[in-house]
């Protein structure tokens, strides 16, 4: 095995810059929480690690771009990914001042999660740090996704991006707002964003009985 | 330098707060004291004296929940009692208040009002500013004074709030948070298909059983970004409580219970802490009192070299010196509710809140 | 309001005017629920507390009283406490 660098800790895994067969990639390796009873840990890490991995095949399936898989080690709860340079989305938004530039990624992202939701893919960890801006926007950290047909489900995604969204750049409802008119293509889309109402609602509608 | 050689005056704030939001009733007093005056720009951080901190807990019969109606009766018929109890503790007379603090919201209905009728009255009679305080805030508050936290990602978690939040530019902004129902909530309802009694609290006694459980039985998980889901894991345990008996004794179910959703709280939590790159967790609120959740979040944040600070059940069940802490803060900046305006409110979401008395 | 038939007056002494205003003030700042199906308005005349309710049923006026009668309960035991 090549040499592995490390560029990021995250909370739930090692990410290292590495190569195999030649060619650049990430190895992304969950650790153990300690936390956790060792069942429901053992339960989380390799569930987490087979998630991502299907999803990532289940896109390129169907043409949303997301890095290849290249190796899965469940000993190791590692997966080997494909790597991809660019900024993340949040990099990307944080240096761009051209709103007509902005608007157009918007679009372009919008049309990317009605692609991925059109087949029942549901990311579950939407974020402006889980997208990078290489040719085409691409999704990465598919841990928390599963598939799933339900308008729910998919609602949630979306809100879970929003909140990212707005919890991390300030000012951003129209950026947002663009995404989910790019999204709205078709009946099912529609279906959703009328059940993104309904979230919302619950976020701000916390009652105390029952 | 002295008061005087800057010329600033040193000031004093007595506080009267009063919490009745949900089954608990709190007065509080609490005394802030600025030796060299209240500092225009700079954080306010007064030394902190507490001088009362009384409550009574309405608690119903085992296997039932608490109406709004009947916790409104418990607070009326209890409330001046507490108040003469709080200021002979503090030896206080009225005239040695500055203000009333009293919880605006959130919470349930009828109980929140009674408590601001009384709050109303007093403030006319005493003539003392009111002090409209968030119910979520007063718990955050106090839990930074009692613990020392500096700047804290706060896991805030009751019967009605389960909430993730940071403090950034004079707000506290939530992260994180539940999509449907508290945990607090998910363990009164388990409790009471368990028919626990209700005395001290229904997560006490949860608590006590999955100590005694020791069979880890897998429950739905559900995290879905930095929000957490309980609805699922609600109804899904339910069953098993009601159709599977005989496999699952209620010690291995409320450990379980306990074992999967402490474990999608730290979770999030710490994907917060990740997020913000914050070393320090405050646990505020009911549940934060529970020993295990405790640990769990301690063993995450020992991993991440970091710290987990949680109050004692003074302060993390609801009371009502927590409410005078946060509405004290707010009055040394001039902060006052008029009465025309002090309306209480179910809905008050913990990022609405100026808060200026930070920086 | 015409729409709401069903009306009773409240008329309650306090022992002075000042009073009766302190027990106006706190009680008229949260609304009635279901406010197109019932209305309770509070004033004051001399020492008295004007309490007025309006409602579409019987069964709201009753309902909407009682809630009123337990807050105006609770404000005059303030008062006596501490006034």
């Amino acid at each position: 095995m090549a040499e592995q660098v490390l560029i990021r800790q995250g909370a739930e895994a090692r990410v290292y810059k590495t190569t195999i067969d030649g060619r650049t990639a990430i190895a992304k390796q969950r650790f153990s929480k300690k936390y956790r009873h060792p069942e429901l840990d053992k339960k989380l890490t390799r569930g987490r690690l087979n998630q991502e991995a299907r999803s990532l095949k289940r896109c390129k399936e169907h043409g949303i771009c997301a890095p290849d898989v290249i190796r899965v080690d469940k000993e190791s709860a590692t997966l080997y990914i494909e790597f991809i340079s660019g900024p993340t989305l949040k990099e990307w938004i944080s240096g761009s001042t051209d709103e007509h530039e902005q608007g157009e990624l918007m679009d372009v992202v919008g049309q990317i999660l009605h692609r991925m939701h059109s087949h029942n893919i549901i990311h579950g960890d939407l974020t402006t740090s889980n997208m990078i801006i290489n040719d085409e926007p691409v999704l990465i950290d598919f841990g928390l996704s599963q598939i799933s047909p339900s308008a729910e489900d998919k609602a949630v995604d979306l809100y879970v991006l929003e909140r990212a969204f707005i919890s991390t750049h300030p000012d951003s409802e129209t950026l947002f707002a663009r995404v989910l008119e790019a999204y709205r293509r078709d009946d099912a889309a529609d279906a959703v964003l009328r059940r993104l109402e309904a979230v919302r609602q619950r976020g701000r509608k916390r009652d105390m009985t029952g | 330098m002295s008061a005087a050689e800057t010329g600033a005056e040193a000031r004093t704030i007595v506080a009267l707060g009063l919490e009745g939001s949900a089954n608990k009733l709190g007065v509080g007093i609490v005394k802030h004291v600025y030796p060299t005056g209240v500092p225009g720009d700079a954080e306010l951080r007064p030394e902190m004296i507490e001088w009362a901190n009384v409550r009574d807990t309405y608690n119903p019969p085992p296997g039932e929940g608490f109406l709004p109606r009947d916790v409104a009766a418990h607070h009326r018929a209890t409330i001046i009692m507490l108040l003469n109890q709080a200021l002979a503790e503090a030896k206080l007379t009225p005239k040695d208040l500055h203000c009333i603090c009293y919880t605006k919201g959130p919470g349930m209905g009828a109980p929140l009002q009674s408590v601001a009728l009384v709050a109303r009255t007093l403030s006319q009679i005493w003539k003392l500013p009111l002090v409209g305080v968030n119910h979520c805030v007063g718990h955050i508050e106090m839990g930074r004074a009692i613990t020392g936290a500096e700047n804290p990602v706060v896991l805030y978690v009751s019967g009605g709030n389960t909430q993730v939040i940071a403090y950034s530019q004079q707000t506290y902004r939530i992260f994180g948070e539940t999509l449907d129902i508290a945990i607090g909530n998910c363990l009164d309802r388990f409790a009471r298909v368990l028919k626990l009694p209700n005395n001290p609290s229904p997560g006490y006694n949860i608590e006590q059983y999955a100590k005694r459980g020791s069979k880890y039985i897998e429950l739905p998980y559900t995290v879905k970004g930095m929000d957490v889901s309980f609805s699922g894991i609600l109804s899904f345990i339910e069953k098993l409580a009601k159709t599977e008996a005989d496999k699952y004794t209620p010690e291995d179910l409320c450990y379980s219970l306990q074992e999967t959703m402490f474990a999608m709280l730290v979770e999030i939590t710490e994907r917060a802490m990740a997020h913000i790159g914050s070393k320090e967790v405050l646990v505020v609120g009911g549940v934060g009192c529970n020993v295990r959740l405790q640990e769990m979040m301690g063993q995450m944040a020992k991993e991440r070299e970091g710290k987990v600070f949680a109050t004692d059940m003074r302060y993390c069940i609801d009371n009502g010196i927590m409410i005078a802490q946060a509405g004290a803060l707010a009055f040394a900046r001039g902060f006052t509710t008029p009465i025309k305006d002090s309306w209480i409110t179910q809905r008050f979401r913990t990022d609405q809140v100026h808060v200026e008395w930070r920086t | 309001m015409s729409e709401l038939p069903h009306s009773i007056t409240l008329r309650i002494p306090f022992s002075d005017a000042s009073l009766a205003d302190i027990a106006k003030q706190s009680l008229e700042v949260d609304p009635v629920l279901s406010g197109d199906k019932v209305q309770l308005t509070v004033a004051v005349d001399g020492r008295y507390l004007v309490a007025t309710c309006n409602g579409d049923t019987l069964r709201m006026v009753r309902v909407s009283i009682n809630g009123f009668m337990d807050s105006l309960i609770l404000v005059t035991r303030t008062l006596e406490a501490f006034a």
